[in-house]
C-alpha cells in the first residue's frame, strides 16, 4: 500500500534506512510547514493541482510570492517546481492534456479567469527559461520583439530607449552596443541569458519567472546572471526554479521546497538553510538526495 | 594452420567480390546522371552545328516544322526558344501561386491549430494529391478544369484559350501542394520548441510567433523547398502535354494558350522520324536546358535544406 | 514606475482586439488552405469517378441471330480457315432487318445496322470457331452496341442527356428493344481483357495492363535487388570519401530530375546506342528502373539504418564476418522496410507517363503483348493515348482506367502501410 502511494521517482527515496520509507508517506502527508503566506502578496496561490493526463504533478499546493521579492524554488527532480512555476503564466496552457486547478491570484486578478487573457497575462509574467533561447535575430530585434508585438514603442527613438534601458538592465549594454545588428545567436550562452532576460524585461513585467536559468551556464556567467537577480528584485517580484541550493541561498529572500509535487516548506531562505523545520528539508539541504 | 590460412584468404576473397559489386551498384547513379548528361550533351552539340547557339538562346519564334523543309534546314527563327522559356516560366509561376501559399499553409496549420484527430484525417488525405500519376492531372485540367475556365471567363466576358495556361498552372500547382506541405511540415517541425516557448511566454499569441519567429527561423528549409517545387514545375511533363498549348506563343497572359519545353521534347520525339534532323535534335537541346536549369535548382535547393538542418541539429 | 506599469497594460489591453482578429485570421487562412487542398482531392475522384463508373458496364443489344450458311458463305464450319471468311456482319444485320421490318434506302439501313457494334461479328466468329454444329441453327445473343448508342443510352433520361451522332430515327429503335427489354447494361468484361481500339466498345486495357505487368517486372528485378546493393553499401561499407559523397550528391540529384529526361537517356543510350527494340517493356523497364532507383535506395537506406547497432557488434563480436553480418542479420531485419520501398517505387514506376513516351510505349498497339520484346504499352500511356480520342465514349473508357489505375495505386500503398506497420511493431 504504502509503495503504491509512494511512487518510486529516481533519487526521491531516502537511501538510509529502509524502514523510513513508510515515515517518509507520512512526512508527505503533513501540510506545508514554514510560512507559505505572505501580506499583501503579488501573487497568491491556494489548492493548486496540476495534472498531465492521467498523471498528477502538483498536489494541493498553496504559495504567496511577495511584493519585490526573490522566492527560490528547490527540491530533487521531478517534483513539481517547474511545472508550478509554468502554471503561473499559464504556459501550461500550451502542452496537450495538462489540466491546472485551483486559486491563482495576481494582484487579485484571477490568472484562470475565462476573461484574463495569456496574452496579456504573459506580458506581465514573464518568463526565461532553462536553455538560453534568442530568436535567430538580431540582438536589437531579440530585445524589441516583445515592445514591437505589444506597440509599446510608437517612434523608432522610443523602441531605442526601451532597448538601450533593458539591455543595460540586464548588464549587457556595454558588451553588445556596438554590434546591436549582429545576431543574437552568435553571443556566448551567458550573454544570451541575459539577452533574453533583457528581452522578458523589455515589455515591462510584474513578475518574472526564471526557470533554472543558469544550468546551463558556467559559474563564471552564472555569477553575473546572480547579480543581475538581485538587482532586479529591486523593481520585479522574481520566482526562481533551481537546482543549486547555494544559488538559492545567495539570490532569494524567501525559499519553497517542493517534493514529489507537494510544497514541504516554505520560510525566509536563511530560516530554510540554517534551521529547516521539516524532516525532508533537512534531508535534501544536507545532501542526502541524489 | 595452413588449412586455416587457406579458408580466411578465401573469405577475404568472397568479401572482396562482395564489396566491388556493391560499390558497383552504388555507382549506377553516377553512371546515370553521367549518361544523361552526355547523350543530351552529345545531340545538342549536333543539334548547335545547325542552328547557332546564340539562335536558340535568344530567338524569338520558335517554329520547327517549318525548318523540316527541304532547303530549310536549321532554318533561321525557326528555333528560338524564349517562348518556351516564357511559358515554361508562366505555368510554373502560376503553379507557384497556388502551391506555395496553399502548401505553406496547410501546414502550418496542421502543425500548430489541428487537432490530433484532424491532423490524422487531413494529412493522409492530402498526399493522396502527390499519389495520384500526372497523367491523371492532365486528364483533368484538359477535361474538366479548362472547359470550366473557359465558361468562367466567357460569363465574364473574356476570352480565354481552351488551352490556357491558367488551367495548366492551376492543376500542376494542386498536385505541387503535397510537395510543398510535406516539406514545410518537416521544416517547421524542425524548428525548436524552446523558439515557440519563447516567444508565447513574451505574450504573443500563436500566429504572430508563427510569422514573427517560426517563418523567419525555417526560412531557409522554406526558400529550399519552394525551389525543389519550381524544379518539379519546370520538369513536370504530363499535365502540360495534355492540357497545355503548341503554339510557341510569346506572352505573359494566363488565359492564353503556350506551350513549355517539356511539352515540345515530346511532340518533336514522339513518332518516327530521322533521328538526324534538326526537329529531332532540338529536342535534346531543350533536354539540356531542363537538365541543367533543373539540376541547379536541386543542388541550390538541397544544399539550403542541408545547411538549415545542420543549424538547428 | 507603477503609473507607467499601468499604461503598459492598458497599451496591451487595448492592443488584443485588432491582435486577436489578427490571429483569427491567420487561422482561417490556414484551414480555408486545408480545405482547398481536401476539395481538390474531392472534385478529382468525384470528377474521375463520376465521368468513369460507367466504363464497367457496356450496353448490349439482344437479336436473335441464325447462323446462315448461304449468308455466311460457309459450308464447313470445322476447317478454320473458311470460318475467318464468313460475313459475320451480314448475320447482325440480317437480324436486324428481321427485327425491324424492312427500312427503306440506304442511309436507313446503315443507320440500322450501326446500332450494332463492328466487333460482334468476332464474337459470332468465336462462337462457331467453339462450337461448329452451331452453323445452320439459330440462338438469341447479347451482342455488343455501338459506341454512340452506349452514350446516349448510358446518359438517357438523366439532366445532361448526350445525343451525339445518334439519330431520332437509332432512339426510336433502341427505345423500342427497349421496352422488349432487348438492349441492357451488362457487365463489361471485354474493358479488362482486350487491348486498344479504335472502336470504343471495344477497347480495353487488357492489353495495357499486360505491358505493364510485363514493364513494371523488369523495373522491379532491376531496381530492388540494385537499390537493395547500393543502400548496402553506403550504409555498411563506404569509406567516408569523395567519391561516396558524389555517390550520395547523384542519388538525391537523380531523385529530382524530371522524369522525360529519363526518356532521352532512353531513347539516345538504349535505342540508339544499345539498339534496344523500341516500345518493348524490356525498355520500358530498364528505364522505370533508372526513375525508381534513387526512391529504392533511398527508403532502403533507412530501413538499414533503422536496425540497431547492437545487432550488429553483437555479430562480429562472435566473430562473423562484415558480409555475413549484413547477409545474415542486417538484411533480413531491414527487410520489410525495403520492401515497402520497393512498393513505392513501383507505384512511383505505376504512374510514370512521360519518359514512355520517348522510347515509343505510346504506340496503337491492339494486341495483348505476349513477351518482353514485343511491343506494347502500359496503362498510363492507355490513359494519355485515350484522353486525346475525338470520340465521346473514350472519355468514359479512359476515366475508367484511370480508375483501375488509382485502385492498383491504392492497393500498393496499403499493402506498403501495412509492412511498415508491421515494421515499426518489432522495435
Amino acid at each position: 500500500m504504502t509503495t503504491a502511494v509512494f511512487d518510486p521517482v529516481p533519487g526521491a527515496v531516502m537511501t538510509d534506512a529502509p524502514g523510513r520509507i513508510t515515515e517518509l508517506a507520512e512526512l508527505l502527508t503533513q501540510r506545508t510547514v514554514g510560512t507559505p503566506f505572505v501580506d499583501a502578496p503579488k501573487v497568491r496561490t491556494r489548492n493548486v493541482n496540476v495534472y498531465y493526463g492521467e498523471k498528477q504533478a502538483i498536489f494541493d499546493v498553496g504559495l504567496d510570492i511577495g511584493r519585490n521579492q526573490v522566492i527560490a524554488m528547490i527540491g530533487p527532480s521531478g517534483c513539481g517546481k517547474s511545472t508550478f512555476l509554468r502554471a503561473l503564466n499559464r504556459m501550461n496552457d500550451t502542452v496537450v492534456g495538462c489540466r491546472v486547478t485551483g486559486e491563482f491570484l495576481l494582484d487579485d486578478e484571477d490568472i484562470y479567469a475565462p476573461k484574463m487573457d495569456p496574452v496579456a497575462l504573459r506580458a506581465r509574467v514573464g518568463m526565461v527559461f532553462q536553455k538560453p533561447n534568442p530568436f535567430p535575430k538580431s540582438i536589437y530585434d531579440n530585445v524589441a520583439y516583445g515592445p514591437k508585438l505589444h506597440g509599446l514603442a510608437s517612434r523608432r527613438i522610443e523602441l531605442d530607449e526601451i532597448v538601450e534601458s533593458s539591455l543595460r538592465k540586464a548588464g549587457l549594454w556595454e558588451e553588445v552596443k556596438d554590434r546591436l545588428v549582429q545576431p543574437g545567436t552568435g553571443l556566448s550562452g551567458g550573454q544570451q541569458q541575459r539577452l533574453c532576460i533583457a528581452r522578458a524585461i523589455a515589455i515591462n513585467p510584474e513578475v518574472i519567472l526564471m526557470d533554472e536559468p543558469c544550468s546551463a551556464l558556467d559559474p563564471i556567467a552564472t555569477a553575473r546572471v546572480e547579480e543581475l537577480i538581485a538587482e532586479l528584485a529591486e523593481n520585479y517580484t522574481i520566482a526562481i526554479v533551481t537546482h543549486s541550493m547555494q544559488q538559492a541561498a545567495r539570490v532569494s529572500h524567501r525559499t519553497a521546497y517542493f517534493h514529489l509535487g507537494k510544497l514541504i516548506e516554505v520560510n525566509d531562505t536563511q530560516m530554510v538553510f540554517t534551521s529547516p523545520q521539516h524532516e525532508l528539508t533537512e534531508a535534501y539541504i544536507t545532501g542526502r538526495f541524489g | 594452420m595452413c588449412g586455416g590460412c587457406h579458408r580466411s584468404c578465401a573469405r577475404q576473397e568472397v568479401e572482396k567480390v562482395f564489396r566491388w559489386a556493391l560499390l558497383a551498384c552504388a555507382s549506377i547513379a553516377i553512371f546515370t546522371t553521367l549518361g544523361i548528361l552526355l547523350s543530351v550533351l552529345f545531340e545538342a552539340l549536333r543539334f548547335f552545328q545547325a542552328v547557332p547557339l546564340t539562335d536558340f538562346l535568344f530567338g524569338l519564334e520558335w517554329s520547327p516544322q517549318m525548318a523540316i523543309r527541304e532547303g530549310q534546314v536549321g532554318g533561321s527563327g525557326a528555333f528560338g526558344a524564349v517562348p518556351l522559356f516564357v511559358g515554361t516560366l508562366l505555368i510554373s509561376a502560376i503553379a507557384l501561386l497556388v502551391a506555395v501559399p496553399v502548401g505553406l499553409m496547410s501546414a502550418i496549420y496542421l502543425a500548430e491549430y489541428a487537432s490530433a484527430r484532424m491532423r490524422n484525417v487531413a494529412k493522409p488525405a492530402l498526399e493522396i494529391l502527390a499519389g495520384v500519376p500526372t497523367v491523371v492531372y492532365g486528364f483533368f485540367a484538359a477535361l474538366t478544369v479548362a472547359p470550366f475556365i473557359r465558361e468562367l471567363g466567357a460569363t465574364l466576358g473574356l476570352s480565354v484559350s481552351s488551352e490556357s495556361a491558367l488551367a495548366a498552372g492551376l492543376v500542376m500547382g494542386v498536385m505541387i501542394i503535397p510537395f510543398v506541405s510535406s516539406l514545410t511540415d518537416d521544416i517547421i517541425t524542425a524548428v525548436p520548441n524552446s523558439l515557440r516557448d519563447g516567444s508565447l511566454a513574451l505574450g504573443a499569441t500563436r500566429s504572430e510567433t508563427v510569422k514573427k519567429v517560426i517563418v523567419p527561423a525555417a526560412l531557409p528549409g522554406i526558400v529550399g523547398g519552394v525551389l525543389l517545387a519550381a524544379s518539379r514545375a519546370i520538369g513536370e511533363t504530363m499535365i502540360v502535354v495534355m492540357a497545355a498549348g503548341l503554339a510557341a506563343r510569346l506572352t505573359l497572359n494566363p488565359l492564353d494558350t503556350v506551350t513549355t519545353i517539356t511539352v515540345q521534347i515530346v511532340t518533336l520525339l514522339v513518332g518516327d522520324q530521322e533521328f538526324d534532323s534538326p526537329k529531332t535534335l532540338a529536342a535534346f537541346a531543350l533536354g539540356l536546358m531542363l537538365f541543367v536549369t533543373t539540376l541547379l535548382l536541386n543542388v541550390i535547393a538541397l544544399y539550403i535544406v542541408k545547411k538549415y538542418r545542420e543549424l538547428y541539429d | 514606475m507603477t503609473e507607467h506599469k499601468a499604461s503598459t497594460a492598458e497599451i496591451i489591453r487595448a492592443s488584443l482586439k485588432r491582435r486577436y482578429r489578427a490571429e483569427r485570421r491567420f487561422r482561417l487562412y490556414g484551414l480555408l488552405a486545408v480545405c482547398f487542398g481536401l476539395l481538390a482531392v474531392l472534385l478529382l475522384l468525384t470528377d474521375i469517378i463520376g465521368k468513369g463508373h460507367g466504363a464497367f458496364r457496356q450496353t448490349y443489344v439482344q437479336l436473335p441471330i441464325h447462323y446462315d450458311p448461304e449468308l455466311l458463305g460457309i459450308g464447313d464450319a470445322t476447317d478454320p480457315e473458311t470460318l475467318m471468311r464468313g460475313d459475320y456482319q451480314a448475320l447482325v444485320r440480317q437480324a436486324l432487318r428481321a427485327r425491324f421490318g424492312e427500312v427503306s434506302g440506304r442511309a436507313e439501313a446503315r443507320e440500322l445496322n450501326a446500332l450494332v457494334s463492328d466487333g460482334a461479328g468476332y464474337e459470332l466468329l468465336a462462337r462457331l470457331r467453339a462450337r461448329p454444329a452451331l452453323l445452320g441453327t439459330s440462338e438469341t445473343l447479347w451482342l455488343l452496341a455501338d459506341d454512340d448508342v452506349d452514350t446516349w443510352f448510358k446518359s438517357r433520361g438523366g439532366s445532361n442527356e448526350f445525343t451525339g451522332r445518334v439519330s431520332e430515327r437509332q432512339i426510336a429503335w433502341v427505345a423500342s428493344l427497349a421496352e422488349q427489354g432487348e438492349v441492357a447494361l451488362r457487365f463489361n468484361a471485354n474493358f479488362f481483357t482486350r487491348g486498344d481500339s479504335r472502336e470504343p466498345e471495344e477497347a480495353g486495357i487488357g492489353g495495357a495492363a499486360k505491358g505493364t505487368l510485363l514493364t513494371l517486372a523488369i523495373t522491379l528485378l532491376l531496381a530492388f535487388p540494385i537499390g537493395v546493393a547500393a543502400a548496402i553499401y553506403l550504409e555498411e561499407f563506404a569509406p567516408k570519401n569523395r567519391w561516396t559523397d558524389f555517390i550520395e550528391v547523384n542519388i538525391n540529384n537523380l531523385a529530382a530530375v524530371p522524369s522525360v529526361i529519363f526518356g532521352l537517356l532512353g531513347l539516345a543510350v538504349f535505342i540508339n546506342f544499345f539498339q534496344m527494340p523500341r516500345s518493348a517493356p524490356v525498355l520500358g523497364g530498364v528505364v522505370l528502373a533508372l526513375v525508381t532507383l534513387p526512391t529504392v535506395i533511398i527508403s532502403s537506406r533507412a530501413a538499414i539504418k533503422s536496425v540497431p547497432p547492437s545487432i550488429r557488434e553483437a555479430a562480429l563480436a562472435v566473430g562473423a564476418s562484415k558480409m555475413q553480418v549484413v547477409l545474415s542479420h542486417v538484411l533480413p531485419l531491414a527487410m520489410p522496410g525495403m520492401l515497402t520501398g520497393a512498393i513505392l517505387g513501383m507505384a512511383h514506376a505505376l504512374g510514370e507517363t512521360a519518359p514512355l513516351l520517348m522510347i515509343g510505349m505510346v504506340a496503337f498497339i491492339v494486341d495483348v503483348p505476349g513477351g518482353f520484346t514485343e511491343s506494347a504499352t502500359v496503362l498510363p500511356v492507355q490513359i494519355f493515348l485515350w484522353a486525346d480520342s475525338p470520340e465521346r465514349a473514350f472519355v468514359e473508357k479512359t476515366s475508367g482506367a484511370i480508375m483501375v489505375l488509382l485502385a492498383f495505386l491504392t492497393l500498393m500503398n496499403a499493402l506498403a502501410v501495412v509492412l511498415r506497420k508491421r515494421l515499426e511493431r518489432r522495435w
